[in-house]
C-alpha cells in the first residue's frame, strides 16, 4: 500500500488551446488534513475535478488510494467521498429520499453512521431538498460524503457561502473527526486563516501551478519577517539575498526573506536604528508573498 | 450493475418524469378530448351521442382507432421529439447529474437507466393510446348509449381492441426511433430547445424522404384483393421496415452512450 492518498506527477491539463494546470506533482500524505490554497481561478476545482476522474488530464498521471483513472474509477469512489463546491443535489427528493438513494450505491453505506449524523448535524429528514437553506444543503452533502466510512475525503471550497456557525460548528468539527478516525482529508479554499486552522498539510496552487506542498509548520518555516528601524536613509535592500518583498510602514520596514543567516542578520543590524525584529510569517504571508512574487 | 443500482437509478427516473409523462399521455388523447367538449357543449350532439345506432357506433370507434393510429404516427411523432428532448439534456445542463457522477456507477448505467425509462414511456405513449383511445370511446358508448349494450357489443370491440393493441405496437417501434434519435440529440445539445428544433428537423426530414415509403408500407397490407379496406390488416409494419427501425434505433443509443462517455463536464 502507498503511503500517499494522492499521488499526481507532472499532471497538465488544457481546455481548448488554454493549459490550465501545469506540470502539478502532488502528494498528499495518508491519514492528513492537506489544504488546497489558492486564489479563485487558480485551478483548485480544475485540480479536483481531476482527481476525482471527471477531468482527464491532458499529460501525466493520477493515483488515488494506489489506483488508477479510468480502469479503477469505480473503485476509487467506493473509497472516496467527495463534495463538490456546487453541491449537487436533487431538488425534488427528501432529505431520507436523497440518503436512501445514495446508500444503493456504496457497498460500505453505514445507516448508523448517516442517522447520527444527521441527529447531529440537525437536518430534517422529511424535508424537500429544494426547501434547505445552503448551509443545511452542504450539511447533507457532507453526510452522504462521510455515511460510507470514505479512506479519502474531497472538499472543494467547503465553506463557501456558509455562516461562520457552519462553518465551524459543522464542517471543521467534521473535518478534524474524520482525521481523528486516521482517514485522509483534502479540501480546497481560498480562506487562509480557513487553511491555518484545520490543515495539516498546504498546497499552494496559482496559475495553475503548484507552487508548494508541505507541512504547515514547514511552510510557514520556509520564509522570515523582518521589523526594520532605519538608523539613516534608505538602503539598497536588494543587496540582501533572498528579499522577497520589501513594505514601508511609518518609520518601519518590513522586510519578508527567503532565509534569515547570520550574514543577512548583520548587515540588517548595519542598517538599523535599533535591535532588527524577527517576525514568524502567518500563513497569509507566506501565500501572499507565493502568489506575489512568484519565487518558489 | 446490480439490481440495487438499477432499482435505485429507474426509481429517480420514474420520480422525475412520471409528470411529464402523464401530461403527454393526456397529449396524446386530442381525439377523446375534442370528442367530449363536442358532447358536452351541444345537446344535439349529446342526443345523436345516445341515439346512435350500434352498428353506427362500432364504426365511430373504429374511425377512432385508424385515425388515432394517424395521429400517432404524425402529430405524436412530433410530441415524441418534444418529449425526448429534455430527457436527457435537463440533468446535463443543470449539472444535478454530478451527483450521480460522483457515485461509483458508470456513465453506461446512468444513461442506460435514463433511456430504458424515458424509452419505455415514449413507447407507451404511441403504443398504447390507439387501444386507450378505443377504451375511452367504448366506456363513453357504453355509459351514454341507449342502444349499445356490453353484451351485446363485447363481441363486435372485442376485436377492435386486439387490432387496436396490435396497431400500437407496431407504431410504437418507429416512436422509440424517434425518440432513440432526439435522445441522442439531449445529451450533445445541453439547451433541449436545441435537440427539439434538431429532433424536429430529422423528423420532417423522415417524413420527406421516407414518408411516402412508411404510409404505403402501413395502408397496403390493409389494402384486401377486392380493393376494400380492412382494418383488420391496418396495423402491421413489413419486417424490413420494423427491422430497420429497431437498427436505428439501437444505433443512436450507442451513439448516445459513445458521446456521453466522451463528454467532459465542467
Amino acid at each position: 500500500m502507498t503511503d500517499y492518498a494522492i499521488e499526481t506527477a507532472n499532471v497538465c491539463r488544457d481546455f481548448g488551446r488554454r493549459r490550465v494546470i501545469h506540470d502539478v506533482s502532488l502528494r498528499v500524505p495518508r491519514g492528513v488534513v492537506y489544504g488546497l490554497l489558492g486564489v479563485n481561478g487558480s485551478g483548485k476545482t480544475t485540480m479536483i475535478k481531476l482527481l476525482m476522474g471527471h477531468l482527464r488530464p491532458t499529460e501525466g498521471t493520477i493515483a488515488v488510494l494506489g489506483r488508477s483513472y479510468p480502469a479503477d474509477l469505480l473503485a476509487i469512489r467506493q473509497r472516496v467521498g467527495y463534495v463538490s463546491e456546487n453541491r449537487y443535489l436533487y431538488d425534488w427528493m427528501t432529505v431520507e429520499e436523497t440518503l436512501h438513494f445514495a446508500a444503493a450505491f456504496h457497498e460500505r453505506w453505514d445507516w448508523k453512521k448517516a442517522r447520527r449524523l444527521t441527529d447531529r448535524l440537525q437536518l430534517d429528514p422529511t424535508m424537500k431538498v429544494r426547501h434547505l437553506s445552503r448551509g443545511n444543503r452542504a450539511r447533507l452533502c457532507l453526510i452522504v460524503a462521510l455515511a460510507f466510512d470514505p479512506e479519502l475525503l474531497i472538499l472543494d471550497e467547503p465553506t463557501s457561502g456558509l455562516d461562520p456557525v457552519v462553518r465551524r460548528d459543522v464542517l471543521e468539527s467534521v473535518i478534524v473527526e474524520i482525521e481523528q478516525e486516521g482517514r485522509t482529508v483534502l479540501f480546497s479554499s481560498h480562506l487562509v486563516e480557513e487553511v491555518e486552522r484545520i490543515a495539516d498539510w498546504v498546497g499552494i496552487l496559482h496559475q495553475g501551478r503548484l507552487k508548494i506542498s508541505a507541512p504547515l509548520e514547514e511552510v510557514k518555516a520556509s520564509m522570515k519577517k523582518v521589523r526594520l528601524v532605519l538608523n539613516g536613509r534608505e538602503p539598497d535592500f536588494g543587496q540582501l539575498r533572498g528579499v522577497l518583498s520589501v513594505e514601508k510602514l511609518a518609520s518601519e520596514y518590513i522586510l519578508t526573506l527567503g532565509e534569515v543567516n547570520d550574514e543577512v542578520l548583520a548587515r540588517l543590524r548595519r542598517w538599523s536604528a535599533r535591535e532588527p525584529e524577527i517576525i514568524s510569517p502567518s500563513l497569509e504571508d507566506v501565500f501572499v508573498e507565493s502568489v506575489r512574487a512568484e519565487v518558489w | 450493475m446490480n439490481w440495487t443500482k438499477a432499482r435505485a437509478l429507474l426509481w429517480k427516473e420514474w420520480r422525475e418524469t412520471r409528470w411529464k409523462f402523464l401530461a403527454f399521455f393526456l397529449a396524446f388523447h386530442p381525439l377523446v378530448w375534442i370528442s367530449a367538449v363536442a358532447l358536452l357543449v351541444d345537446e344535439e350532439h349529446w342526443f345523436t351521442f345516445q341515439t346512435m345506432p350500434a352498428k353506427t357506433a362500432y364504426q365511430v370507434m373504429e374511425g377512432l382507432v385508424f385515425a388515432q393510429s394517424m395521429f400517432t404516427l404524425t402529430a405524436g411523432l412530433f410530441l415524441i421529439v418534444f418529449y425526448a428532448a429534455s430527457s436527457a439534456s435537463r440533468e446535463i445542463a443543470s449539472r444535478r447529474i454530478f451527483f450521480l457522477l460522483e457515485r461509483p456507477v458508470t456513465r453506461w448505467s446512468v444513461l442506460s437507466a435514463k433511456y430504458a425509462l424515458s424509452g419505455l414511456q415514449a413507447y407507451a405513449l404511441m403504443a398504447l393510446t390507439p387501444l386507450t383511445t378505443l377504451l375511452a370511446a367504448y366506456i363513453g358508448v357504453l355509459l351514454v348509449s341507449h342502444t349499445v349494450t356490453l353484451e351485446a357489443s363485447w363481441g363486435h370491440v372485442f376485436p377492435l381492441m386486439g387490432t387496436a393493441f396490435r396497431i400500437g405496437l407496431w407504431r410504437g417501434v418507429v416512436g422509440v426511433m424517434v425518440f432513440s434519435l432526439v435522445f441522442s440529440f439531449s445529451v450533445v445539445f445541453e439547451q433541449w430547445w436545441i435537440s427539439m428544433g434538431a429532433g424536429i428537423v430529422a423528423v420532417i426530414a423522415l417524413f420527406y424522404f421516407f414518408g411516402k415509403s412508411l404510409i404505403l408500407s402501413i395502408l397496403e397490407p390493409a389494402r384486401g384483393h377486392r380493393g376494400e379496406f380492412s382494418l383488420d390488416m391496418f396495423g402491421d409494419l413489413s419486417r424490413e421496415t420494423v427491422l430497420i427501425t429497431l437498427l436505428v434505433a439501437i444505433g443512436c443509443f450507442l451513439l448516445s452512450q459513445i458521446l456521453f462517455q466522451r463528454k467532459q463536464m465542467v
